[in-house]
């Protein structure tokens, strides 16, 4: 038994308020409030100074391959790859991330292609071999529409020049899964189809598409074909979210908004603005927030923090750095929070997760610290 | 007459003054203090819950010659120009668009100066030798020379990978580091040897000392060369960049050169670079502690807006807070020779002042307002 003495706790809820104490068995969280005593005989983590946070979950990011990428563009649509076999265990980026407090990550393949793959979550545990880092979550179908498609395919294959030709490709590509998701339903015995098996359980509604739209007409797109082929979706991105807020707050789609920090880098990215996640919360939408990171990654809290000058609430801000994100994930009955009976994930920092001039001092995926800093 | 109450003020020396009043006149700061008789004719700004610091300085923006909106690969820069490694004639005057929508969003982040250096833009197309880099005041013109300093030119050469990505993708030399050496040595011998064409011109201004040099180098490899190469030719110059500098700080201490030091690691795509994977957040208190003073910036277009909560998040990692704000202020203004009239305030330099609603260095802080020349630029 573990008994972390915690300075401030930050709730579900997103507010923070302490002291009080955590209990950690057996990987699971038995009890943590302020009014928990310490039992006997428990190995006692004193934190008394810092504040406890849940572990921070990166919704959707790019780190921890070696070589090579997360791209793969020999075609625009590659259903059939998995972001897991693109995952080096050994990367130096994962001690930068566990030391950054992040327990649980989403690697989505990039966004060059319309349908990239198939996207896996990992806990930042310590392991050698990928099946470590294993996570019952669904494999959410990573899409892009907008600038990246057409810049990856019309100058090097001579494909792809406009919106248009993403939409129809698209919807090609959809309207070829279904076929065949009936014809296999009425002929069980015909040869599989990879590529189109790979379709099959977001077709059936049992994972999501997470769709990368920069653009607000991107967004709408997105959501309309979602809605002809009836599936679940969730936005990236989204940049241009505040120019459709009724819309999308009408639509309650979920998405992952950011980075909100990398203005201009590409035109469907101009419109970007770092108030934006303050009105999207007055708008009653909900979202987690991403840096769609590499190493960095590890700075998510504090770009969080940054936009609570901007008009996001600190609260909001918590919540979207770990419970929006678990949801999104679909893992929020397992973790994104300290609760009793959840994974003891946990990050402890000297002040406010949210703030730049705090530091990660210790992290804790499953009851066991991945990360502790000397003298802590 | 203007006179800015405020609570909070950031010194010279990067520590913090409460309740100074900042008195303003023909762009200039006339008087400031804590008990200044106010002139009766003076326009009163009251900032008393807030915080004036200098202008932010940026020593390393590469500002205003990727278009925006621009495509993928900085495509559509105008810097730098790639055609030869070596381009000293290459002026980022000519680069810089004014009307370009980032620098009017750097400047409301509080900035009133940078250096523009011609080099890459955090895509890659970094060049070897790219050209002259110069000081530009953030005022709002449609006209490129009303915003430049003259004579705050810097000749700015890159080592290492930047370069050698850029050309070896191009099939076209330098492509190795003792190969980026040779070319650079090449230059600096013709024109030392008289040679009279637009490129030895500018290198002989260099060999002078009438122009200074800055060296970006990450590695230790890179910085070796680059201290290598400043004592061979006896140049006046400057280090940047320095990502790797932890592992080297004795070699930095000896060489005593000024530096920039990239407030890497941060949020950006260019991290992709090899050069840049050794990077730790304790890099600038490890170089404090070896007695350096340095100025911090960002190296890309848009991040420059970031350098203050960059240059803040340093503090977690061990630099002191005074050293942080210096290093994005009077620091950077020394190592561009503007020091005697932007930088920190002080009677009689320009009035190049923002206003925070806390400390510019903390992420929670925002700009809402930006003074340069005594004219207020922006308003939140």
């Amino acid at each position: 038994m573990i008994a972390i003495k915690c300075g401030t706790i930050v709730w579900r809820d997103g507010s923070a308020s302490g002291p009080g104490v955590a209990l950690i068995d057996s990987g699971k969280i038995i009890d943590v409030g302020s009014d928990v005593p310490v039992p006997e005989g428990a190995e006692v983590v004193d934190a008394s100074s810092c504040w406890v946070s849940p572990g921070i979950i990166e919704p959707h990011c790019h780190v921890c391959y070696d070589a090579g990428g997360f791209n793969e563009m020999s075609d625009p649509v590659t259903p059939e790859m998995q972001a897991r076999d693109t995952f080096y265990p050994f990367s130096r980026w994962l001690p930068a991330l566990r030391a950054g407090g992040i327990t649980t990550i989403c690697l989505l393949p990039g966004s060059a292609n319309l349908i990239g793959g198939v996207g896996w979550t990992a806990k930042l545990r310590r392991g050698t071999v990928t099946s470590d880092f294993d996570v019952d979550a669904a494999r959410p179908v990573k899409m892009a529409l907008g600038d990246n498609p057409i810049s990856a395919y019309s100058k090097r294959q001579g494909r792809l020049f406009c919106r248009m030709g993403n939409a129809a490709l698209m919807r090609s590509a959809l309207m070829e899964a279904r076929a065949y998701m009936d014809d296999r339903e009425s002929r069980p015995e015909m040869k599989p189809n990879m590529k189109w098996e790979a379709l099959l359980p977001l077709l059936r509604g049992e994972v999501p598409a997470r769709v990368h739209a920069h653009r607000a007409d991107d967004m709408v797109m997105a959501v309309e074909l979602a809605e002809e082929f009836g599936y679940r979706i969730i936005l990236e991105h989204c940049d241009e979210c505040w120019m459709v807020k009724d819309w999308l707050a009408a639509k309650k789609v979920p998405f992952c908004l950011g980075p909100l920090y990398t203005p201009g880098v590409k035109a469907e990215m101009r419109n970007i603005s770092l108030a934006c996640a303050g009105e999207m919360e007055e708008a009653g939408c909900f979202f987690a927030l991403t840096t769609d990171g590499y190493w960095n990654v590890s700075c998510g809290p504090y770009m969080a923090g940054t936009l609570t000058a901007y008009g996001l609430s600190r609260e909001y801000a918590r919540r979207a750095i770990t419970i929006h994100g678990a949801q999104i994930l679909g893992i929020d009955t397992h973790t994104g929070s300290l609760e009793p009976g959840k994974d003891a994930d946990i990050a402890i920092f000297t002040g406010d997760p949210l703030v730049n001039k705090s530091r990660c001092v210790a992290t804790m995926v499953d009851g066991e610290f991945v990360y502790r800093e000397e003298g802590f | 007459m203007q006179a800015f109450k405020c609570g909070y003020m950031i010194r010279p020396d990067g520590s913090v003054a409460r309740d100074q009043t900042i008195l303003v006149e023909n762009g200039k700061i006339l008087r400031l203090g804590a008990d200044l008789a106010i002139p009766a004719d003076a326009e009163v700004v009251d900032c008393r819950n807030q915080w004036i610091s200098p202008g932010l300085i940026d020593p390393a923006a590469h500002l205003g010659y990727v278009k925006e909106p621009t495509a993928y690969d900085g495509e559509l820069a105008d810097c730098p120009e790639t055609s030869d490694p070596i381009m000293p004639q290459f002026h980022v005057l000519e680069a810089f668009d004014p009307c370009n929508p980032s620098i009017q969003r750097v400047m409301q982040h509080g900035f009133t100066t940078v250096f523009c250096e011609p080099g890459g833009n955090g895509f890659g197309g970094a060049s070897l030798l790219a050209g002259q880099g110069g000081c530009l005041k953030l005022r709002t013109s449609a006209v490129a020379d009303r915003m430049y300093i003259a004579g705050t030119e810097q000749v700015c050469i890159e080592l290492g990978d930047g370069p050698k990505m850029t050309f070896g993708m191009m099939k076209r030399p330098p492509y190795t580091r003792p190969g980026q050496l040779e070319m650079l040595r090449s230059a600096f011998d013709a024109a030392r040897s008289g040679a009279q064409d637009r490129k030895s011109k500018v290198l002989m201004e260099a060999l002078n000392g009438t122009k200074k040099v800055r060296i970006t180098a990450q590695t230790p490899l890179d910085i070796a060369n680059a201290i290598r190469l400043g004592s061979e030719y006896e140049l006046s110059y400057l280090l940047e960049g320095l990502v790797q500098g932890y592992l080297v700080p004795e070699l930095l201490s000896e060489a005593n050169v000024p530096c920039i030091v990239e407030a890497m690691p941060y949020p950006t795509y260019s991290m992709q670079s090899i050069d840049l994977y050794g990077c730790h957040y304790e890099n600038a208190a490890s170089l404090e502690k070896a007695g350096l003073s340095f100025a911090l910036s960002m190296r890309e277009a848009e991040m420059t807006a970031s350098l203050p909560i960059a240059a803040g998040r340093l503090t977690a990692y061990g630099l002191g807070e005074a050293a942080a704000r210096r290093a994005i202020t009077i620091r950077a203004a020394e190592l561009l020779g503007i020091s005697g009239r932007t930088g920190s305030l002080e009677a009689e330099k320009d009035a190049d002042f923002a206003v925070f609603t806390g400390d510019p260095i903390d992420n929670t802080s925002c700009c809402t307002a930006v003074y340069i020349d005594g004219v207020r630029e922006y308003l939140r």
